[in-house]
């Protein structure tokens, strides 16, 4: 078991190497030839128009596709060879959203996260029941412990899945647009959460955003995804330009605010797209 | 809808199903008390046997709770027991409140190989499991194989595919049945009192046959069930939790086809107890399976035997087909907490 154990040491970089997936041939590829390096301990923000490839890009990387072409490696390793508990201590994943033909409650559902670490039967010890309570705790969803999943709000449940990936205590967090169904309010208590997870616990988080502004305010790196490649990746103040916006998002962009004081920020401009 | 305690429900569902099995075995056409048939039953318990006094109770009161009544009781309690866990364990698995061992084609499967022993006069016997019977377990797992296969073609498929397929195939089996019926007119009658379910010709044999198989399959679903609660919440967001869904479903189907093909085999086609009973735990106590597994074994297991006892009783001496007092008892009861439970989703 050792041996096992060592191998899936903290990931200190993903490498993804011309991925190209084409799952339906009647259409373009969803991932073309993508490449790009994820490092530790930065926040990434993932972006890109509709169908640019983001969830796909996510997926790979949680070993959630198989890689077909191209490679995705963790630590030098093929992702392929890591088992899937080993992956779930290291990376958690908060999708968009989950099934609900069968109900759980809040409680239940957080509990899920602790999976990667119980033990034969899956019995929660005291350990998982602690690191449970603190994860609600944290995304204040405390209260609904005992509401079945079924009658939150949408906004309830994208903090509750954040919930059960903060109770997972993976070393990286991916999170496929987790403030989408938030009100301002919430979507800034989620990204400070995030923000938080990074400075102060060393967590890695890799965001798709929908909100490129969100994405400028919080995110140290960008990604910006079009049509299954990467049209740039580096830090956000290189990126986060309005000519790069304008031609991936097909939309004018004007910028406000000055350098050195605070984050700059991007208003779309009516009438101008195309 | 209020979830009750599990513990008080536990308690009450394993007292009941005790309870039941003395009432219902000093029910039926010989006039037997309640205490004396727990007296005989208790006579056979080692240790306690010795303290209880049978001298008035006749041979012949003996060999009908022991040899007539008590393996009827218990093999219709194993049914209950195996079609209700396997109906938890499908609909988690397939993530569809409407799976059931019948949606998967089980249930047909086993008829038509039933029903293709019917016809070619196989009656031949292996260790007390008849022909009939032999073929139905096998029929019914040829087609949960083939509904499989189709389904989930190279690793490749979805939780929707298998559910066509098994109704696809369900439909195809049930008209080729229907092909044999006619082309067999004069052993129509006995293929189609087969299909309805019967628990009249249960034997100490097939309860151990049964059983077998139903406590194996829970025992080996047992470390499961935490899985099968997270498998209920998606296949990404499984398998992002360390579980492998596909391995995990296919293993959880297989298992669960095995206790549907052993009970099915020895009792015929008895319909809704694997829909309904999982389902009304569900309201009660939650969908985690830690709870809900175990609770619909002794649910079932509870209103199998009541409604055969039912069945074995209403009409005397004239049998209802099981399958038939299932349904009467069980739809309304069911339509009934889904009214309580309106606009809640299912185990909400």
């Amino acid at each position: 078991m050792s041996g096992r154990e060592s191998f899936a040491a903290m990931p200190e970089r993903i490498e993804v190497e011309n991925l190209f997936w084409h799952p339906d041939p009647e259409r373009p590829p969803v991932l073309n030839r993508l490449n790009c390096v994820l490092e530790k301990g930065r926040f990434y923000g993932i972006i890109g128009p509709n169908g640019s490839g983001k969830t796909s890009l996510l997926r790979h990387l949680l070993r959630l596709l198989r890689v077909e072409e191209g490679r995705v490696t963790v630590n030098d390793q093929e992702i392929s060879l890591y088992r899937r508990r080993e992956i779930a201590r290291l990376f958690s994943y908060v999708p968009q959203k989950i099934e609900e033909g069968v109900s759980f409650s809040v409680g239940e559902t957080v509990m899920m996260g602790r999976n990667p670490h119980l033990r034969l039967f899956g019995y929660p010890e005291k350990e998982d029941r602690e690191a449970v309570f603190a994860a609600m705790k944290a995304t204040g969803v405390e209260e609904l412990a005992d509401s079945p999943m079924s009658v939150l709000s949408g906004g309830e449940t994208q903090r509750v899945l954040l919930a059960r990936s903060v109770a997972q205590a993976c070393p990286w967090l991916f999170l496929d647009e987790p403030v989408s169904n938030l009100d301002i309010f919430h979507q800034f208590s989620v990204m400070d959460m995030l923000r938080s997870l990074n400075r102060d616990e060393g967590k890695t988080i890799v965001c798709v955003l929908h909100d490129i502004n969100l994405a400028a305010m919080y995110c140290d790196r960008i990604i910006v995804l079009e049509k299954g490649r990467v049209a740039a990746h580096g830090s956000t103040a290189e990126v986060m330009v309005p000519e790069l916006l304008e031609r991936v998002y097909g939309v004018a962009f004007r910028r406000v605010g000055n350098p050195g004081e605070g984050p700059r920020l991007f208003v779309p401009t009516p009438g101008m797209s195309g | 809808m209020k979830k009750r305690s599990p513990v008080l429900i536990s308690i009450a569902l394993a007292v009941g199903l005790i309870a039941l099995i003395i009432a219902a075995s000093s029910v039926g056409a010989a006039d037997i008390g309640v205490l004396d048939s727990l007296r005989i039953l208790l006579s056979r318990i080692p240790g306690i046997g010795r303290l209880v006094d049978v001298s008035r109770i006749s041979e012949t009161d003996f060999t009908i709770v022991l040899l007539v009544r008590l393996p009827r009781v218990l093999l219709s309690g194993l049914v209950g027991c195996g079609l209700a866990m396997s109906g938890a364990v499908l609909q988690g698995v397939l993530r569809n409140p409407l799976a059931d061992p019948q949606v998967l084609g089980i249930s047909s499967g086993a008829a038509f190989g039933a029903a293709v022993a019917i016809a070619f006069g196989l009656s031949f016997s292996v260790l007390g499991i008849g022909g009939i019977a032999a073929f139905a377990f096998i029929g019914a797992l040829l087609t949960i194989l083939i509904v499989w296969r189709i389904s989930f073609h190279g690793g490749k498929g979805s939780v929707v595919g298998i559910l066509l397929a098994g109704i696809a195939v369900s439909s195809l089996l049930t008209s080729v049945i229907t092909l044999i019926m006619v082309m067999q007119r004069d052993r129509l009658e006995m293929v189609y009192l087969w299909m309805l379910g019967s628990f009249s010709a249960a034997s100490y044999l097939k309860v151990g046959f049964l059983f077998i198989f139903v406590a194996g399959v829970l025992l080996l679903i047992l470390p499961s069930f935490f899985s099968l609660d997270v498998l209920a919440t998606g296949d990404d967001s499984a398998e992002s939790l360390g579980i492998d869904a596909q391995k995990l479903r296919r293993r959880m189907i297989i298992l669960s086809s095995l206790a549907v093909a052993a009970s099915v085999c020895v009792s015929g086609i008895i319909g809704f107890v694997g829909l309904i009973v999982p389902h009304i735990i569900r309201l009660l106590i939650g969908s985690r399976s830690r709870r809900l597994i175990p609770l619909s074994c002794l649910a079932g297991a509870i209103f199998m035997i009541l409604c055969d006892t039912l069945a074995r009783t209403l009409a005397a001496p004239a049998e209802i087909p099981v399958g038939a007092i299932t349904a009467i008892i069980g739809a309304p009861f069911f339509l009934f907490l889904l009214w309580r439970a309106r606009g809640k989703g299912f185990g909400g």
